[in-house]
């Protein structure tokens, strides 16, 4: 039995697909490729797979990880070029390593929002942002469960947003590059974000593009 | 993608319905190819993703270096809604094309009531509806599928049908569509010379006229169309083309698995089914060729799951060899083996041996029919006894679910076989508890489900009266009183819908119905086959404009003498077969199936007097 890490990109198409769908995907490719995994003990076998946080429907992904489990000897490399043979387009393998650290551990993810409008000026627009961003009184509301019941919540974001960087090369495109929690307990979804700030300013976007770049450690480190 | 795409996608319920991008889905480069085709069904991406004939077809065109074959689904309504509301026209979803940039636009129609879902596609991707309002080569519709064999009702706006087989007419079709478009002809030549291809059916090439009384008086063909267009059929299943791999979905679709197909047609002859009769003749595919093809599929597609599939599995002759030789790879590579369509009479304590070694789904038998007197009249073939027998053994091997189908309102139908349809459940019921081996644990669930019968085109049945709604519903009424009683282990599934009677009329239909079909549209009616999407007042509304009486064509009583609208449509089988199947059938007389004694349906002749039934005796 050996563990796994697989870092792989999301682009394109394949952000319209969902966890679940991932999960599937990714099961069928292994399968492919025939690559030995092991398989949860029990009435109905499965086998071991997990995700690292789990991208939001939409977006896209840089280097995303997905854990499994060999069961025999087979080599990263070998592992790595069987899978990049039988991946759907849009789902490439970057990488194929021996985890580090416990995929629970993920602290904080890297973003890069892309943003199309035609409203404002872009150093308007870009300063608006900025100040958002950087407003004490700045919250989200997050639906959350309580028992059965849906409840709504408003979460302050004082200090959770990190490393916020704003600029444009193009004359109608905005790029920000933002750090935020995201870990089994807390995470902060930089959609919902985005589109709080953008309701505040009052600009409808022609477009978004969210990316994930990478996944953190409690260090701001980048996970392996 | 375009940005007011990508916008409306990240609005709607499961984007992955059009994004497109699978495993195996084929991109070429638009310039690079000389013919564009799209494949179109109508209804939504996890119907038509688990549709075997698209993926025939879709990996045979794209076999063809000059030739690039992309999907199209219908959007669902949400979908819809969003692509109305931002300009956007349906498109393939390869190349994000719009519609009315394919040379040949192809709709499969599996059932009548997605013909108006066909016009909302149409409309959607900005091709006109009517076949007389396209002038050009281009966005040429053609249509095939089951429907198909009574292609009137929707024939004015498809140019032409390919009957029969799509792997064998395809290709002929497509050369004389590439040669033509080259040559820069145009429409009306173009259709006069393709309808000389056997198979191909155009539909504007032949007047109907009508006597008094609203029949057809006459179906006169011209220009040189033939009087009747013969259906075409591959002759042998081993030779025809299968795909190695089919497209692996990312979302889940109905069937989410590999399909082998296992054999066409069906040597049973139930008077009520339609694929039993317009598939013939038998052709059978080895079951060698059967295992390399679900080897590869699996191989290719990494699915977990293979479904050996025809109409009727267990009447496949390598059935036993094949289970063989598939045992030992799948379970190595924990893949699951369905085995559906199985009958009764021939479901086989070693069958269940193998079975017990695949993954444990649940059971279903068609007994059909409660008595055994009108599963003789639609030519059952099975005994009560069969059925209790077949259970038990399902029962001792360990099954506790086990779903029974019945239909209501089949041609000489009377109460008390309906109250038979109750006994039958019971006996079921009495033989779990008389089985001594049975499972121990669980509870016994007889899920009886019991849905109305329609008429169908060459079928024994085709001059048959509907069965009314107020009969059905009290039938249905009487069938839930009996079951709904506490411990009777019967659960019963039998909806009303008005469904049943849209498609009774569209089955039988004539191209009289081609303007409430358009009218229908015009009000919104689309989707008609789900429940939720339905709308009966919008068409009852679309009948009562066109002045047209639905019932004439549901609940008429048509004589053998009457010329019916697909009459010049030729599935092999001959009116004469289907008469005396009628005849007997109200004489509650069955007829032995194909291997026993060959009924001389007369199939076989499409296919040089070949029928792999093989019956010894043959007429």
């Amino acid at each position: 039995m050996q563990n796994a890490r697989i870092f792989f990109e999301k682009r394109g198409d394949a952000k319209y697909i969902s966890h679940l769908d991932l999960m599937r995907c990714f099961s069928r490719a292994i399968s492919r490729a025939e690559i030995p995994l092991w398989y949860t003990e029990g009435f109905n076998p499965r086998p071991y797979m997990n995700f690292a946080m789990p991208l939001s429907l939409g977006m896209e992904g840089l280097s995303e990880i997905l854990d499994i489990r060999l069961n025999g000897d087979m080599s990263f490399e070998e592992v790595k070029s069987r899978l990049e043979k039988v991946m759907p387009p849009d789902i490439r393998i970057i990488d194929v390593k021996e985890p580090v650290k416990k995929a629970q551990l993920v602290a904080f993810s890297r973003y890069k929002i892309e943003i199309k409008q035609e409203q404002m000026s872009r150093e308007a627009f870009n300063n608006a942002v900025s100040e958002e961003l950087a407003d004490e009184n700045l919250t989200i509301s997050k639906v959350g469960k309580q028992g059965k019941q849906k409840i709504v919540k408003e979460i302050a974001l004082t200090g959770h947003i990190k490393d916020v960087k704003i600029w444009s090369d193009d004359d109608k495109i905005t790029t920000v590059l933002l750090t935020l929690p995201s870990n089994p307990t807390f995470g902060i979804n930089p959609n919902i974000l985005i589109t709080r700030v953008l309701e505040l300013i009052s600009v409808e976007p022609v477009f978004v593009h969210i990316t994930r770049k990478c996944m953190l450690d409690e260090n701001f480190e980048n996970f392996s | 993608m375009d940005a007011k795409l990508e916008k409306v996608l990240s609005a709607v319920q499961k984007p992955g319905r059009y994004t497109g991008g699978e495993l195996n889905s084929v991109v070429k480069s638009a310039d690079s190819v000389g013919l564009r085709f799209a494949f179109c069904f109508p209804d939504t991406y996890e119907i038509g993703m688990s549709h075997l004939g698209m993926k025939i077809l879709y990996s045979l065109i794209n076999d063809r270096e000059d030739a690039w074959c992309e999907r199209v689904f219908a959007p669902a309504p949400d979908m819809e809604e969003q692509m109305r509301a931002n300009d956007i026209p349906l498109f393939a979803i390869e190349s994000k094309d719009k519609l009315s940039d394919f040379d040949v636009i192809g709709f499969t129609l599996m059932y009548e009531l997605s013909f108006s879902n066909v016009l909302n596609m149409l409309e959607l991707g900005g091709v006109p509806m009517l076949a007389s309002e396209r002038h050009d080569l281009k966005n040429f519709v053609v249509a095939g599928g089951p429907c198909a064999s009574n292609a009137e009702p929707i024939c004015d706006f498809v140019d032409a049908f390919l009957l029969g087989d799509g792997e064998e007419i395809m290709n002929d079709f497509l050369n004389l569509y590439k040669e033509y478009k080259d040559r820069g002809a145009g429409k009306e030549e173009f259709l006069t010379v393709v309808a000389g291809i056997q198979g191909v059916y155009v539909p504007s090439l032949y007047d109907v006229t009508y006597k008094a009384d609203g029949t057809i008086d006459a179906v006169t063909p011209k220009n040189g169309a033939p009087a009747v267009v013969h259906k075409r059929i591959v002759s042998d299943l081993n030779k025809a083309p299968y795909p190695d791999r089919f497209i692996v979905p990312f979302i889940e679709v109905v069937h989410d698995r590999v399909s082998e197909e296992l054999f066409r047609g069906c040597i049973r002859g139930c008077r009520f089914c339609q694929a039993g009769f317009i598939y013939r003749p038998i052709r059978e595919k080895s079951p060698e060729l059967a295992n390399e093809q679900a080897k590869a599929l699996i191989k290719n597609t990494g699915y977990d799951e293979i479904s050996l599939i025809s109409l009727s599995t267990s009447d496949y002759t390598g059935i036993q060899p094949l289970l063989n030789d598939m045992i030992d790879w799948t379970q190595e590579k924990n893949v699951n083996i369905s085995l559906p369509s199985l009958r009764v009479d021939n479901f086989s304590d070693e069958l269940v041996e193998k079975m017990k070694l695949i993954r444990k789904s649940g059971l279903t038998f068609a007994p059909e029919a409660g008595s055994q007197r009108l599963r003789d009249a639609i030519n059952k073939n099975i005994t009560e006894e069969e059925i209790l027998s077949t259970v038990r053994i399902a029962f001792k091997g360990g099954w506790t679910t086990v779903k029974l189908y019945f239909m209501l309102g089949l041609p000489t139908e009377t109460f008390e076989d309906i109250e038979e349809i109750v006994n039958l459940s019971r006996r079921v019921v009495t033989e779990y508890y008389r089985t001594p081996d049975k499972p121990k644990g669980k509870q016994l669930v007889i899920n009886v489900s019991a849905s109305p019968f329609v008429p169908k085109p060459h079928t024994p049945f085709q001059w048959e009266p509907q069965a009314t709604t107020e009969e059905l519903d009290k039938k249905r009424a009487y069938l839930f009183e009996q079951t709904r009683v506490p411990k009777s282990h019967i659960h019963l599934s039998a909806h009303h819908t008005d469904t049943i009677f849209l498609e009774a009329v569209f089955a039988r239909g004539d191209r009289r119905l081609g303007k409430v079909l358009l009218e229908a549209h015009n009000l919104g009616c689309k989707f008609d086959s789900w429940d939720d999407q339905l709308r009966f007042d919008l068409w009852q509304q679309a009948f009562k404009n066109c002045g047209v009486d639905p019932t004439w064509y549901a609940y008429r009583r048509r004589s053998y003498e009457e010329i019916l609208p697909w009459d010049h449509l030729d599935y092999g089988v001959t009116k004469e077969f289907l008469i005396r199947e009628n005849e007997k059938s109200k004489r509650n007389e069955t007829t032995p199936h194909c291997r026993i004694k060959c009924a001389a349906c007369g199939a076989s002749s499409l296919n040089g007097g070949n029928c792999d039934a093989k019956c010894k005796n043959l007429l």
